[in-house]
């Protein structure tokens, strides 16, 4: 079976852009949307924590289509006692994860995408565990668009990037 | 005849370049792979507790290859994408990985303890041994592996750890025979290197 993913994977890539276009296109489309003035919020997803695990991801991504630009100053959840933007860097072979500090700029006319690798929302100190097909409430407060209330879809513990809107 | 003799010296470059590049790609970037007597070795003898609260050394891994990494459980991205990972190569080589130990070493030993690293680490596969002890023995395994980790304040008395990433390969005998960079998405890449480290 993994076999199989494997090659699924193999052939994907292969595809080429073309299909990855199709592909993105069919995700944004299925996923869930959320708008206030310019801004608008597309694939919201997280994954499932460990039963351990204090904190969780959250993924989506922000559509600016006016033609001044935003900021996301901050984020809530009644879930999470504090939620974060966070930007990871790799400085050589060190990963270092940092809080975005004075909100996350939206150019005008742009898309910032928070995903596995480099923007991402991290939940800490969780009420209770990501639980798998759970929905998350969050409200995602910006300095002109105002606030915009988003429900995350919680993926499968082994959810990957490419699985999203899944 | 002297432009002969370029043309073939060319030719070598070129083979002995393409050459390098092909090591470079197989065994992955540094550290440098080829342990040699003169060059720094990596690894060596540490005293860790397991998520079982049981004392394990290097001696209890003998005869097994080996793919330890390190990082920490309050990490909401990056950790959890290299478990994801790490368990679906484990998952793609099958039977193949009960012949190897995968060990995910904390660098957060004051939060992470042996339930919660026990909880975590086995939550993506059974299989994955996740290693934690008093800040001294996570200190020593660390430096042993240079691996670089550092205590990083954020908010609220809160904090994040700075930390090297990367797999180090380790075959039966405990030398180092490469580095896995699980960011690297190309398809196979990092399978093969398992499957050649546990042959």
């Amino acid at each position: 079976m993994m076999e199989g993913r494997i090659r699924c994977f193999r052939r994907r890539t292969l595809a080429g852009a073309g299909m990855a276009l199709i592909a993105f296109s069919w995700t944004v489309a299925a996923a869930q949307e959320y708008r206030s003035g310019n801004i608008v919020i597309a694939n919201p997803w997280s994954r499932a924590t460990p039963p351990s695990a204090q904190v969780g991801g959250g993924y989506l991504s922000i559509v600016n289509s006016g033609t001044e630009g935003d900021r996301l100053i901050a984020v809530r959840s009644p879930v999470a006692r504090r939620v974060e933007v966070h930007e990871m860097k790799m400085d050589g072979t060190i990963m270092r994860m940092r809080a975005v500090e004075n909100g996350l700029v939206i150019p005008a006319k742009t898309t910032v995408n928070l995903e596995s690798g480099g923007y991402h929302l991290m939940f800490i100190d969780l009420a209770a565990g990501f639980v798998k097909g759970a929905r998350i409430p969050a409200t995602l407060v910006f300095e002109k668009a105002g606030d915009i209330d988003v429900v995350l879809d919680v993926l499968p513990l082994g959810a990957k990037p490419a699985e999203r809107g899944r | 005849m002297s432009s002969r003799l370029l043309n073939i010296l060319g030719g070598l470059t070129v083979v002995i370049m393409v050459s390098l590049a092909l090591l470079v790609m197989i065994y992955g970037g540094s550290p440098n792979p080829s342990q040699s007597a003169d060059a720094p070795r990596y690894g060596g003898p540490f005293t860790m507790v397991d998520g079982y609260g049981r004392t394990v050394t290097e001696r209890d891994f003998k005869d097994r290859p080996l793919a330890i990494f390190f990082g920490f459980t309050r990490c909401a991205d990056v950790c959890p994408t290299t478990l994801i990972e790490m368990a679906d190569l484990m998952a793609a080589l099958g039977a193949d990985a009960d012949r190897m130990t995968v060990l995910f070493v904390t660098v957060d030993p004051e939060r992470d303890t042996i339930e919660i690293l026990r909880d975590y680490a086995e939550a993506f596969d059974k299989r994955i041994v996740g290693l934690t002890g008093t800040m001294e023995q996570v200190a020593a395994m660390a430096k042993a592996w240079g691996v670089y980790f550092k205590k990083m304040p954020t908010t609220d008395g809160d904090y994040t750890m700075d930390h090297a990433a990367g797999v180090f390969l380790v075959t039966r005998k405990g030398n180092l025979k490469g580095t896995l960079d699980l960011h690297d998405r190309t398809p196979g890449v990092n399978l093969a290197k398992l499957r050649a480290l546990v042959r």
